[in-house]
């Protein structure tokens, strides 16, 4: 008996072709536009966590618990998925993290119908307390861009 | 896409945590900020409840610590609010009270409006609520009418 039973199969059919140019092209910029939202996201939740202790607890219709874990671990890791999104690291896992988190934000806009301000971008409050669509919109578009990072094939 | 990367990613996440409990908690120990001593600039007699103008509501709407209470009936809430506020219709109170009392005590100042001075609602309410043993409240008599004639930010609901 020589050989083992693997040799004998019938090679799996992959898709190793190297992904198209202007496919790699709108991954980085995907990749980098959503690095930089979770990045700032993330900093301005940090530099202001009393603040975003507060807007979280007070204004938001979370149970109390869920609220004090969302502040404690949100900034940070978005800070984290945003770090290595913008350095290359576990590009896809992280980008598979932000769109989780972005489903989440997005049926919290949707439950709630909240354009309340969420301390995100350095934004005062008076810009993001418009109407309820708009975070969901922006989450969406932030969506899109995480799922073409994801079905991205590493180059 | 590699499990080990998911779990490296959500452990720094997690150790960088610790940061953020330990500087909440520390904070929370070193005591609630007081507001400034000028704050109020009237007092509503009957149980000392500081009445606050149009600067003193948006300086207080500015902070993340405030809670603003429309005490307005649930359908002028829906048409147009003050950015932020909660609706705890006058009406309702009692019913409404027990859902939103966490999130009342644990704010630094509470601000009630109505419609306009003529409205008693938010005296009525915030009467109600000092009962309750509710402390920090603050009545904003021009409320909802004057909020939007300066042009303040405001929301409103479907």
């Amino acid at each position: 008996m020589s050989g083992s039973t693997e040799d004998c199969r019938a090679p799996t059919p992959t898709d190793d072709r190297p992904a198209s140019w202007p496919g790699r092209t709108t991954s980085l910029v995907c990749r980098y536009l959503l690095a930089a939202v979770f990045l700032a996201a993330a900093i301005t939740k940090i530099t202001d966590l009393p603040a975003f202790k507060n807007q979280v607890l007070l204004h938001s219709s979370l149970p109390h618990p869920v609220g004090v874990a969302v502040v404690v671990v949100l900034p940070w890791l978005e800070l984290t998925c945003g770090a290595c999104l913008a350095l290359g690291h576990a590009v896809r896992e992280a980008a598979l993290i932000a769109a989780v988190l972005l489903v989440l934000f997005m049926v919290y806009s949707l439950a709630f119908r909240t354009g309340a301000d969420c301390h995100c971008f350095f934004l005062p409050a008076t810009f993001s307390s418009g109407d309820w669509w708009w975070p969901l919109a922006r989450n969406l578009i932030l969506l899109v861009g995480s799922l073409w990072v994801i079905r991205q094939r590493p180059s | 896409m590699k499990p080990r990367n998911f779990v490296h990613i959500l452990a720094v996440a997690l150790a960088l945590s610790g940061y953020s409990a330990w500087s909440l908690a520390a904070r929370q120990e070193g005591g609630r900020g007081e507001l400034p001593a000028d704050f109020p600039v009237a007092t509503y007699p009957l149980f000392q409840v500081p009445l606050l103008r149009l600067d003193d509501a948006r300086a207080l709407w500015r902070r993340d610590t405030t809670l603003f209470l429309d005490v307005r009936a649930p359908f002028d809430y829906q048409c147009g609010h003050i950015a932020g506020a909660v609706n705890l219709p006058e009406a309702e109170i009692d019913k409404r009270f027990p859902a939103l009392k966490d999130r009342l005590e644990r704010a630094e100042a509470v601000v009630l409006y109505c419609s306009s001075p003529d409205c008693a609602k938010s005296y009525w309410s915030a009467l109600w609520l000092h009962n309750k043993g509710l402390k920090r409240l603050h009545i904003y008599p021009a409320g909802w009418n004057e909020w939007i004639n300066r042009g303040l930010p405001s929301a409103h609901s479907d």
